[in-house]
């Protein structure tokens, strides 16, 4: 990872800590975002995408990771309705919610950061995003961090699939 | 069939590879009855696939008991590949797609072809030709 921000020791302790949460960060809509760390299983530079016929727009495409198959989620798509550019050998998070393991395609990705429980808060009322996929968020030294319920924007992701 | 039953063992599987509208796909041997070269009216054209540039093949298969033939550039080959190297698509990918006609996807040296699923893809054809109609 390029880079890995400390706020208190050593973020891959805080993965197994009780005392810590360790969040994954990542840059999307000019914004740093994250997801809770132990969803994230590597960070990879994404093989050669193939594009698929009729897929919502959030949905790049798929690519062979070491003979499994992943789907490539646009997370701008799905939040904002913006692109993401995919160029070859972008680096992807390979993450795992329940049933569902894909690559996630951010603007760039930051690393691992571990804040204390009590840097957690609610979200926002006047949170400018869609608040159905906000979790809460964490003030960090960095500023505030948006901290996105991946399982509800997977889930939401299936859904608009399927209705549109 | 392009393969008999006989030809392809039981940890392969025989695919049809050809290019249509510029990209390579693959489509499972036991369903294409035939390949034919002379263009004829009545070729399937339209797809989620796109439309052939050159349409110098035909696919033939058979559905619901009537021959059907899906126009392509260029049949590239017909070969057994290891029956592992053939997969389904992600789920994700399963439920949010909204064509029936990709059955899957096949890794072949270092790409990913979309197997189709020919007669689903010519059967969505016929139906959304339909309701344009």
């Amino acid at each position: 990872m390029r880079e890995l921000r400390h706020e208190t020791s050593d973020p891959w302790e805080a993965l197994g800590s009780p005392d810590q949460v360790a969040l994954f960060v990542f840059r999307l809509l000019g914004e740093r975002y994250a997801v809770h760390a132990h969803l994230v299983h590597e960070v990879i530079r994404a093989g050669a995408l193939t594009r698929l016929p009729a897929a919502p727009a959030f949905l790049l495409g798929v690519f062979n990771h070491r003979g499994e198959i992943l789907a490539v989620l646009d997370l701008a798509q799905l939040l904002a309705e913006e692109n993401t550019s995919l160029a070859q050998g972008a680096r992807v998070a390979i993450v795992q919610s329940g049933p569902w393991k894909l690559a996630l395609v951010a603007e760039a990705l930051e690393g691992l950061v571990s804040v204390p429980p009590t840097a957690l808060e609610p979200p926002p009322t006047s949170w400018p995003g869609p608040s159905e996929f906000l979790e809460c968020v964490a003030q960090t030294k960095d500023g505030p961090l948006s901290v996105l319920d991946l399982p509800r924007l997977i889930e939401v992701a299936r859904a608009r699939g399927t209705s549109a | 069939m392009i393969f008999g039953p006989r030809e392809v063992r039981a940890n392969e599987r025989g695919i049809v590879v050809f290019d249509l509208g510029g990209r390579r796909h693959a489509v499972e041997a036991g369903t294409v009855e035939r390949i034919v070269t002379r263009e004829e009216d009545g070729w399937i054209r339209s797809t989620v696939l796109g439309r052939p540039e050159h349409a110098r093949r035909g696919l033939v298969t058979t559905l619901d008991g009537r021959p059907r033939t899906l126009a392509v550039d260029e049949v590239l080959g017909v070969e057994r590949v290891p029956a592992d190297s053939i997969a389904p698509l992600p789920e994700v990918a399963r439920l949010t797609l909204r064509t029936r006609g990709i059955a899957g996807l096949v890794a072949r040296d270092d790409e990913l072809l979309l197997l189709v699923d020919l007669p689903e893809l010519i059967r969505e054809s016929e139906e959304e030709s339909t309701s344009d109609a």
